[in-house]
């Protein structure tokens, strides 16, 4: 792209924001400028690529029947667990009952638990990245949202950024160091988009279906 | 009076279950090794430590969760690998593994992990390690190192030949590290604390960038930050040709005493060498003295 070209509205015509006439006018441009032809079929993937990573990560379950369900029994529920509570559970005498039987329960339990992992264990384990990972059960699945979370915030940061460089080339279309910031942070979104979808990937290939 | 004796059974209960239940698993595993194969770790939470010895053995010890299901641990001619695997279906954050790893020095070494952190030191290799929120320590002779981390600190000390570290929102500190290095985040802070390097690369978008050190003649340094601040502390007696740039921040020189605003500034410090570059939108540039 040479001075007399004008970025700002590469990205306009790529998006489709330009009025007719100028639209008419970058496309006699392109016909006669290589670089500026280079430019637009690169913005033009940049866009696809966007595009074409997810939107949106549909709950697993149907998450509002179930909190539906859920509260819609919670007062029948409530009222049962009073009766219970009144009748066995505030029992001293069946509380600690049951105390001094789970406590001896571990005690007969506790040395297995204690003996090292032996090598039988071992085998047969197949390997894989992260392969027993389940988020959703381990850590309730916050892992994935923490890192969508910081993700998304950052890509945010970034396309805070271009929106500045934007406006500076508003101000002085010529600047070419302007140019080349403006595509180092579009290169970093991308990079930033990808590692959110690969990062995505990895946490949830590693929950097992339900269905 | 039963309510209050049933709470304090239920206490009782309460605190000895927990108890009970905190006792981890020990893990303790031996296995003959190469000593240059390559190892490969995985872990989703809790601790990696690894430290490089002289012995042809890779050794396991530590504890497990009791969401662990086991330790996998093989080894295939000369590559080895350790997986930390998690029980299905168990809840509460009981899947954490804190091991530590003996490996050979010269091994080649792959660390993965969520959010357990990573603590790596004696190795004289390649070092690839990859956290999303945990921590990376790194101290010793690694030859070649690569970090990557979403929100995890990274802190590298050492004389590495070549570090290449990303993070998103974590700090990268490289103390005391010589060779080539390539640092890059995106709010995170970036530190190079440098004896002899030979080059370097450091960006970030928010995040400012420190470089104290001395520069080595002939080789490249560039410096980009959106809106962070960049400031170089150099020796008194660098030799450097270098080129300021900020679109709406401040260029400062304090070891030549020019100040530039807006504008692009060429000087040579010294009789010039080393090429120096630095870049900002709306962050500061500032050369100042290194002092020791």
């Amino acid at each position: 792209m040479h001075g007399d070209c004008e970025p700002l509205n590469l990205n306009d015509f790529v998006d489709g924001a330009l009025p007719r006439e100028k639209r008419r006018e970058i496309a006699r441009h392109l016909r006669v400028c290589a670089e500026c032809r280079a430019e637009v079929g690169w913005l033009r993937s940049l866009r696809a690529e966007v595009r074409s990573m997810p939107t949106a990560l549909p709950p697993r379950h149907d998450l509002w029947q179930g909190i539906r369900a859920r509260t819609a029994a919670a007062p029948r529920r409530r009222a049962a667990s009073i009766r219970l509570e009144r009748r066995v559970i505030l029992h001293p005498a069946w509380a600690w009952a049951f105390s001094v039987g789970v406590c001896v329960l571990f005690t007969l339990i506790a040395p297995w638990s204690q003996a090292p992992m032996m090598a039988s264990r071992l085998v047969g384990c197949d390997g894989g990245s992260l392969a027993g990972y389940e988020p959703a059960s381990v850590l309730g699945n916050r892992p994935a949202v923490e890192v969508k979370a910081v993700m998304s915030r950052h890509i945010d940061m970034v396309d805070d950024a271009i929106g500045q460089l934007f406006a500076a080339l508003r101000e002085d279309p010529t600047d070419l160091r302007l140019v080349r910031m403006l595509r180092q942070e579009f290169q970093r979104k991308v990079s930033l988009v990808r590692n959110t979808a690969r990062l995505m990937d990895e946490m949830d290939a590693a929950v097992p279906t339900t269905s | 009076m039963h309510f209050r004796t049933s709470l304090a059974a239920f206490a009782i209960l309460g605190v000895w279950g927990c108890a009970a239940m905190a006792a981890d698993t020990p893990v303790n595993l031996s296995k003959p090794a190469s000593p240059d194969g390559s190892v490969k770790i995985e872990n989703v939470a809790g601790s990696i430590r690894v430290v490089g010895w002289d012995m042809k053995e890779i050794k396991v010890t530590g504890t497990a969760g009791e969401g662990v299901e086991a330790v996998d641990f093989t080894v295939s001619g000369s590559r080895a690998t350790i997986e930390v695997k998690l029980k299905k279906g168990f809840k509460g954050s009981r899947g954490k593994a804190d091991l530590e790893i003996s490996i050979p020095k010269a091994s080649a070494v792959v660390v993965e992990t969520v959010s357990a952190d990573i603590d790596v030191s004696g190795l004289e290799r390649s070092v690839d390690l990859e956290s999303v929120s945990g921590s990376v320590t790194l101290s010793g002779r690694a030859r070649d190192v690569k970090v990557e981390t979403v929100s995890g600190n990274v802190t590298l000390k050492g004389a590495i030949e070549k570090v290449k570290a990303e993070s998103v929102s974590g700090t990268l500190r490289l103390q005391e590290v010589a060779g080539e290095v390539d640092a890059s985040t995106v709010s995170g802070a970036i530190e190079v604390l440098g004896r002899e390097i030979t080059g370097a690369s450091c960006e970030s978008v928010s995040g400012s960038v420190v470089f104290a050190g001395p520069l080595t003649r002939g080789s490249r340094y560039s410096f980009d930050s959106f809106s962070g601040n960049v400031t170089l502390r150099l020796p008194a007696d660098t030799d450097a040709d270098v080129s300021m740039s900020t679109f709406s921040g401040k260029a400062v020189n304090e070891i030549q005493g020019t100040r530039v605003s807006g504008k692009d500034a060429s000087f040579v410090l010294g009789d010039g060498g080393a090429k120096v570059t630095i870049d900002t939108f709306s962050g500061n540039a500032l050369i100042e003295p290194l002092t020791q």
